[in-house]
């Protein structure tokens, strides 16, 4: 840093022409009110093909290995060895496939600070793959139980924050990329999840509309709404999905829809929904206004509803009013 | 978003505000035509993680530019892995450089990633060596070697050409 070196006062002198070339932040509040919202997913927590690739490969191994340990288990003792074994490891490791994620690294990476994630996944993915080695060595050189199932170890799900659903594979705590919905063109330059995965339904993939009308009965108005997947792969979904009356400050009215639990609603169910298909939702508000909790009808802008399993939320515009909302499980059936 | 999270959200946006410019030239150092992506995914990872904030180890600005930088750091490997993503802008505009001294741009472009994350805190965003030292978790000793480390290797690129 001598004033001397040539270097320095060259990169200095640059830096004083950069600097009066820089200009202020265009849009503060875009950037921080995007940051906010929840609704743009942050590049660090999307699905890369490497975490897909390890966990294969080391299910891919372990299949081999077991493989190996049937055949010798076979032509050497012929008991009763072999039939749990192959059953057990031939029947998980599909499941495993057929949801690729990197739990391994997902716990790296939510568990470590933000300077040590990058690292942390990447020495994670080899010893995924050298424990799996190990373990199916283990039970090829015991051979007799089914050593602790390798496949089973990185499904310990790390973030269990949105496990309402008891379908839902461990992707279900990523957001896939979801395209822009506060305006910002320059934050996603695909558009729809680039993994879909499980196929568990994505907020991004469904379109909310409310379907017309509204019955009331006995005090309560029954209203539908609609969830048609826009995408072009079907997905499924069971749950009730989170429903609120948002004003225009994003605030929630009164409460959330309460869960209707009762013997009118229909039962929870696993739902999949084929591309251009829908999915429905009972909602219903009390018309006995005023009546008990409810001396005046509440009124907001928007109707908010988070899919089950999803923290990303579709908006419609609401402006009627309302009182003690609740709601019921998303079903395939349209009325109650 | 749930209910509470409202008034932290306010809280949030006061308390980055002032640090977006320097966030936003950071990115324009390190990301070219990805800046405003970078702030944007940025302050994501710094609302997700603000519980995590811990200011004894430093300042907010260091915390916000280091993930920046982190920021910056993932989208340029996903570029170099998927280069026929392209952004839609391969320059930001919003820098209008008077005689740019490209030659020496070029090669600070070429220096290893630490080297140019060092750099460009020290000179283009003129920040003292202990706030490099927090942004880059490393020690002041370390920032003033990459610093010299980086100035050999410039001159050496420069009088090589």
């Amino acid at each position: 840093m001598s004033a001397d070196d040539p270097i320095d006062s060259r990169l200095r002198s640059d830096a004083a022409a950069w600097r009066a070339g820089s200009s202020p932040v265009p849009d503060e509040d875009r950037l921080l009110g995007a940051a906010v919202s929840g609704e743009l997913p942050s590049q660090a927590n999307r699905l890369r093909p490497r975490q897909f690739l390890l966990p294969i490969l080391a299910a891919a191994a372990v299949l081999v290995l077991v493989g190996l340990t049937t055949f010798a288990t076979t032509t050497n003792n012929a008991g009763p060895h072999r039939g749990p074994a192959g059953d057990k490891h031939g029947v998980v490791l599909p499941d495993n496939l057929s949801t690729p994620t990197c739990p391994v690294s997902t716990s790296a990476h939510r568990t470590s600070g933000g300077s040590v994630h990058l690292s942390a996944r990447r020495s994670l993915g080899p010893v995924a793959v050298v424990t799996a080695l190990a373990v199916g060595t283990l039970s090829s050189c015991t051979s007799a139980t089914p050593a602790s199932n390798p496949t089973s170890t990185p499904a310990s799900n790390p973030a269990t924050t949105l496990s309402s659903s008891p379908t839902h594979a461990p992707s279900s705590t990523r957001r896939a990329s979801t395209p822009a919905r506060t305006g910002s063109s320059t934050a996603t330059k695909s558009s729809g999840p680039r993994f879909v995965v499980g196929a568990r339904c994505q907020t991004a993939q469904l379109n909310l509309t409310r379907e017309s009308g509204g019955v009331g009965a006995g005090g309560t108005m029954y209203m539908s709404l609609k969830l048609t997947n826009t995408s072009k792969v079907s997905c499924v979904t069971t749950g009730y999905p989170g429903l609120s009356v948002v004003d225009s400050s994003g605030k929630t009215v009164q409460h959330p829809a309460e869960r209707q639990t009762g013997t009118r609603t229909q039962p929870v169910k696993q739902v999949s929904i084929a591309p251009g298909q829908a999915g429905y939702v009972l909602w219903t508000s009390s018309d006995v206004v005023p009546g008990p909790g409810c001396p005046t009808a509440f009124h907001g802008s928007r109707l908010r509803v988070y899919p089950p399993a999803n923290t990303v939320a579709l908006y419609i515009p609401y402006t009627d009013g309302f009182c003690d909302l609740g709601v019921g499980p998303l079903t395939t059936a349209k009325d109650r | 978003m749930r209910t509470s999270d409202l008034a932290d959200a306010d809280a949030f946006r006061d308390w980055a505000r002032p640090h977006l410019r320097l966030m936003l030239d950071l990115a324009r150092r390190l990301a070219q035509g990805d800046a405003e992506d970078v702030v944007q995914d940025a302050l994501i990872v710094a609302w997700q993680r603000r519980d995590r904030f811990d200011e004894t180890r430093g300042t907010p600005q260091a915390w916000l530019l280091t993930l920046t930088a982190h920021a910056a750091a993932r989208a340029r490997r996903t570029r170099t892995r998927h280069p026929w993503q392209l952004s839609d802008q391969p320059t930001d505009s919003a820098v209008i450089d008077i005689d740019p001294d490209l030659d020496l741009r070029r090669a600070v472009d070429a220096l290893a990633p630490r080297q140019q994350l060092a750099v460009n805190l020290f000179y283009y965003l003129d920040r003292p060596v202990d706030e490099i030292a927090v942004v880059m978790g490393c020690s002041v000793g370390t920032v003033k070697s990459t610093l010299a480390d980086a100035r050999g290797r410039l001159r050496r690129h420069l009088e090589g050409t």
